[in-house]
């Protein structure tokens, strides 16, 4: 059996499957209540975990005396830090995060120290109050500038120059001169200081951002218990089973034949339900007890242990000519990354270039991302790895450039606009890409240029944004395609069903290679025992890699076919095709054959059922970390544009989104319907991380962690449906899949400057700080009356 | 201490032991293996949990299980009868409507409620009746189109 990777070349004009709105395959299951997700399945006599937090956001462990929580009725048995591993874990860039405090030392609030397992999860809560902790408090630190600044009197990680990093850390590098730096990113692209002296017009500003949660509808939840011959078994609403069996092996030293991870649907990740943490604490439980343990959040815990977007502050400096062109950029973007980054964060002083560099073409660009560490909650990922935090600075900067210069800033976009050949700011060469038709669709959608009417109170006005987004290519995918009697045709794959519609689309790739309907093809799923090796649902890859592993896995599989086939029917296999359950031959079609009877001809000789396989792997060139520059670091650059209409109550500061269109360069999309429903998703997320959406904390405290107070987008904050419009606008990318580039996360991306723009076109008040809450945008309208 | 209840969802009599502070949607999916609604909030924001109670959609994190006897409970389980998919189904089907699934029961549940009471909804009624279903994957637009298409075909049925 080979494997093969392969580049896919066939015209979009042959596809029959690919490319077509088909319906999702896990559609039928959803609307019927038969999809399972992990908290659906409940065993008689599992125990119930509940965790012992940290009421301090920095303070050293001196002593926990659990004989109380242990005489409690009920309460089977507590994990205590002295019971967890030494080993930091981290992904991507730092290693960080101990499963519990081994090193005696908490860095936030809610930081679990314990594990409290009992038969029932009340009995669990209420022993978890009997557990006495003492502590000796810390001074802590809160804000990021002043947790980097070379005086701050608090080290959150002391021992950090001892931390190894990461699978992907490559990038980003590990700052020792600053005690409170996790990791640090930098672009130098020509000369930054040549270009401003070129420059006829400089433009600097400060952005913020708040932090801001997944609000993924399903919590964390995960059990664990050991086998028979001492596998520990973990089965998890989280994303990555692949990731997560390495990351435990790591842990607990375990061998690789000794873990194994499964998961079912996942009700939604946002780039949340990658971090091993919680299966950590619950593997514990189980390897300590012997028993099923589940261990479940509430959603107050949701948000402590939801790796949430850090907040940050970005400095952004523009060299502009006359004439409109762009010739030096400076950024300086710094996130609070909270007490631990390994949830993702450390890399998120890479990522939050992520957004921007491939947008215009800029010869000149020096840039410095960091994260820094504070007494805070942890961070991590969360869609757009915060390139939608850079693409707010810069893409408000560039509506602030075009105003400074005098320009329509549709216009000053359409002059610095990269074009096919440009370099982007990490020095690689931009093929294939269509930035210039997706800022124009959106324009035109939104009808860019016919001033909308206000009324009353309210006062209208448009924004455009732009985003480009680098899929991470990390980890190879493995694919199996099984080739079944009946004529189904089984694909396994070993990442994961966020939501994001990744099983139709390995079923639309594998039903256009045998050129069958989706219903004829099963996807198989979320379990190491049975699915084979792959990263995760991260970074926007899976379309890519999963994908073209599938791809590669059907083609492997179709070469037996023929071969089994051509023997049957005297044919030499190259003669051979096949489609609705036949193998034919290409030049005399009437001569065909059913699966079926190939199979009970060869039964006799071994062949139950065939078997493909196939993998793809993405080699990255040298990258050098001193000035950021890879000549292939990115596989691929999609784009997105929106145009946002708004209305601004000047009275009030109220805010209403009527309006949002958006052109999108995907490629040839794999399934429309799908791309439509992951950027009108994404619009209204970003409606909530724009408008009303921030994780609030007073001294490290959660002050809105719930539903209730941390208000995310209804059906009412959303545009009315024909108000939503999408458009595709990219050619066929010669090296994607099918054509294809993915889409995920860069849905979030340019709308936080697009609306900002918005509503600077409506009243002349430059938001810097998102969310633009009523109350923020009624100060800025108050300023602005006063300086006017 | 657990206490002896009578509940009657989908059409079929349970008698079940629970503590009385457990929430409907607590006993349906913990002591009854009914779990098409899902707890995601628990203080009432999202929706998911959303059942019907004689008709008219409840959170079900809010109604103590005790509450509900005496009542019929429908459940998304109870939906569709056998094979055929109810039109609100097959409209969430064919327009999309579904990605994560979490929140499509209760979506599902509110919409039935709507449409059941008006025949003839509006975009603004739809919004309404979904207003108190959080939905975090769609963005809501094919949400809507697809209950505006349900009734359209429940109209066509009648
Ligand atoms: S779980 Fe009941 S409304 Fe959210
Ligand atoms: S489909 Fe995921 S929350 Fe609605």
């Amino acid at each position: 059996m080979t494997q093969t990777s392969v580049v896919l070349t066939e015209l979009p004009a042959q596809l029959e499957v690919v490319g077509k709105g088909v319906p999702r395959v896990d559609a039928l299951d959803k609307v019927t209540g038969k999809a399972k997700y992990t908290g659906d399945f409940r065993e008689q006599g599992m125990l119930f975990a509940k965790l012992v937090r940290s009421p301090h956001p920095h303070a050293n462990i001196k002593n926990i005396d659990v004989s109380a929580a242990l005489a409690y009725p009920g309460v089977k048995g507590i994990v205590l830090p002295e019971d967890a591993p030494d080993r930091r874990m981290g992904y991507f860039a730092t290693c960080d995060r101990q499963v519990l405090p081994k090193d005696g030392r908490v860095r936030y609030v809610g930081e679990p120290i314990a594990v409290v397992v009992a038969t029932t999860s009340e009995i669990a809560e209420e022993a978890v109050a009997l557990v006495r902790v003492d502590y000796e408090a810390l001074p802590a630190i809160f804000d990021a500038e002043e947790a980097m600044s070379p005086d701050c009197p608090v080290a959150i990680h002391p021992m950090k120059h001892t931390y190894s990093k990461g699978s992907a850390g490559g990038a980003v590098q590990a700052v020792p001169e600053i005690p409170n730096a996790a990791s640090r990113f930098k672009i130098r692209k020509g000369d930054v200081e040549k270009g401003f002296k070129e420059a006829d017009v400089i433009v600097e500003n400060r952005f913020t951002v708040a932090r801001v949660g997944h609000g993924r509808m399903e919590k964390y939840i995960a059990d664990a218990w050991m086998e028979a011959d001492g596998t520990l078994v973990v089965r998890r609403a989280k994303k990555g089973i692949w990731r997560d069996k390495d990351w435990l092996c790591q842990l607990f030293g375990l061998p690789a034949s000794k873990v194994r991870v499964m998961e079912s649907y996942i009700g939604g990740d946002f780039g949340g339900k990658g971090w091993v943490a919680f299966e950590g604490l619950v593997a514990l439980a189980a390897m300590k007890l012997k028993r099923l343990v589940r261990l479940e959040s509430t959603r107050e815990e949701d948000f402590h242990d939801g790796t949430m977007a850090p907040g940050a502050v970005m400095y952004i400096k523009d060299g502009l000519k006359k004439d409109g062109t762009i010739v030096a950029r400076e950024t300086t973007m710094i996130l609070e990354g909270g007490g631990y980054t390994g949830g993702g964060s450390g890399q998120s002083a890479l990522c939050i270039h992520n957004g921007i560099l491939a947008c215009y073409n800029i010869p000149n660009w020096k840039s410095d991302g960091y994260v820094a560490y504070t007494n805070n909650p942890p961070t991590g990922t969360l869609r757009g790895v915060d390139a939608p935090r850079g693409s707010w600075a810069a893409e408000s900067q560039m509506d602030c450039d075009a105003h400074a210069l005098g320009m329509d800033p549709l216009e000053f976009r359409l002059k610095n606009v990269a074009r096919e050949g440009d370099t982007c700011a990490l020095g690689q060469v931009l093929q294939h890409i269509s930035p210039r038709e997706a800022i124009e669709k959106a324009a035109e959608l939104i009808q860019w240029g016919a001033k909308s009417e206000g009324d009353g109170d309210w006062k209208r006005g448009k924004g455009l944004g732009l985003a480009n987004y680098g899929v991470a290519p990390m980890a190879p995918s493995d694919v199996l395609v099984k080739v079944i009697r009946d004529g189904t045709i089984e694909v396994r794959h070993g990442t994961d069903e966020v939501g994001q519609g990744l099983n139709t689309v390995v079923a639309q790739l594998a039903a256009e290679e045998f050129k069958i309907k989706t219903d004829r093809v099963k996807v198989i799923f979320g379990d190491t025992l049975t699915a084979p090796w792959d990263y995760s649902s991260s970074a926007s890859r899976c379309t890519w890699f999963t994908g073209n592993a599938t791809v590669a896995a059907a083609r492997d599989a179709k070469q037996q076919l023929f071969m089994l086939a051509g023997k049957r029917m005297g044919v030499a296999a190259e003669e051979l095709d096949t489609r609705d359950g036949r193998v034919f031959c290409k030049t005399a079609p009437e001569k065909s054959i059913p699966f079926s009877d190939l199979f009970q001809y060869e039964s006799a000789i071994g062949h139950g059922e065939i078997l493909g396989k196939g993998y793809y792997r993405y080699q990255r060139q040298p990258f050098d970390p001193e000035t950021g520059q890879c000549a292939n670091y990115y596989p691929t650059y999609p784009y997105l544009a929106y145009g946002v209409e708004a209305a601004v109550n000047t009275r009030t500061g109220e805010v209403r989104v009527l309006k949002v269109s958006a052109g999108v360069d995907v490629g040839q999309p794999i399934n429309i319907k799908m791309i439509e429903g992951q950027i009108e998703g994404g619009i209204v997320m970003a409606i909530g991380q724009s408008l009303l959406e921030e994780v609030m904390l007073k001294n490290g405290v959660h002050v809105n962690a719930n539903f209730g107070t941390y208000r995310m987008p209804t059906v009412m904050e959303s545009p009315y449906a024909a108000n939503i419009k999408v458009e595709s606008v990219g050619k066929p990318d010669p090296t994607g899949l099918h054509g294809g580039k993915p889409l995920g996360e860069m849905v979030l991306i340019p709308f936080f400057a697009a609306l900002g723009n918005a509503i600077y076109d409506a009243t002349g008040v430059r938001m810097t700080h998102s969310p633009m809450t009523r109350e923020s945008v009624f100060w800025g309208l108050r300023q602005h009356a006063n300086a006017h | 201490m657990k206490q002896l209840l009578q509940l009657k969802v989908n059409g079929e009599e349970y008698e079940v032991f629970a503590e009385p502070w457990k929430t409907l949607v607590e006993v349906l999916r913990e002591e009854l293996g009914i779990t098409a609604a899902k707890e995601s909030c628990n203080t009432g924001n999202c929706g998911a949990c959303t059942v019907l109670l004689d008709g008219k959609a409840v959170k079900g994190c809010l109604v103590l299980a005790s509450q509900a006897r005496g009542h019929d409970v429908m459940t998304l389980e109870g939906l569709s009868n056998g094979d055929g998919l109810h039109p609100i189904q097959q409209a969430f089907i064919d327009h999309f409507a579904v990605q994560c699934g979490f929140c499509t029961s209760g979506m599902i549940l509110s919409a039935k409620a709507l449409l059941d009471e008006n025949k003839d909804p509006t975009e603004d009624d739809v919004r309404k009746a979904i207003a108190g279903n959080l939905c975090r994957c769609t963005g809501y637009k094919k949400i809507v189109e697809a209950i505006l298409v349900a009734a359209e075909a429940m109209k066509q049925e009648a």
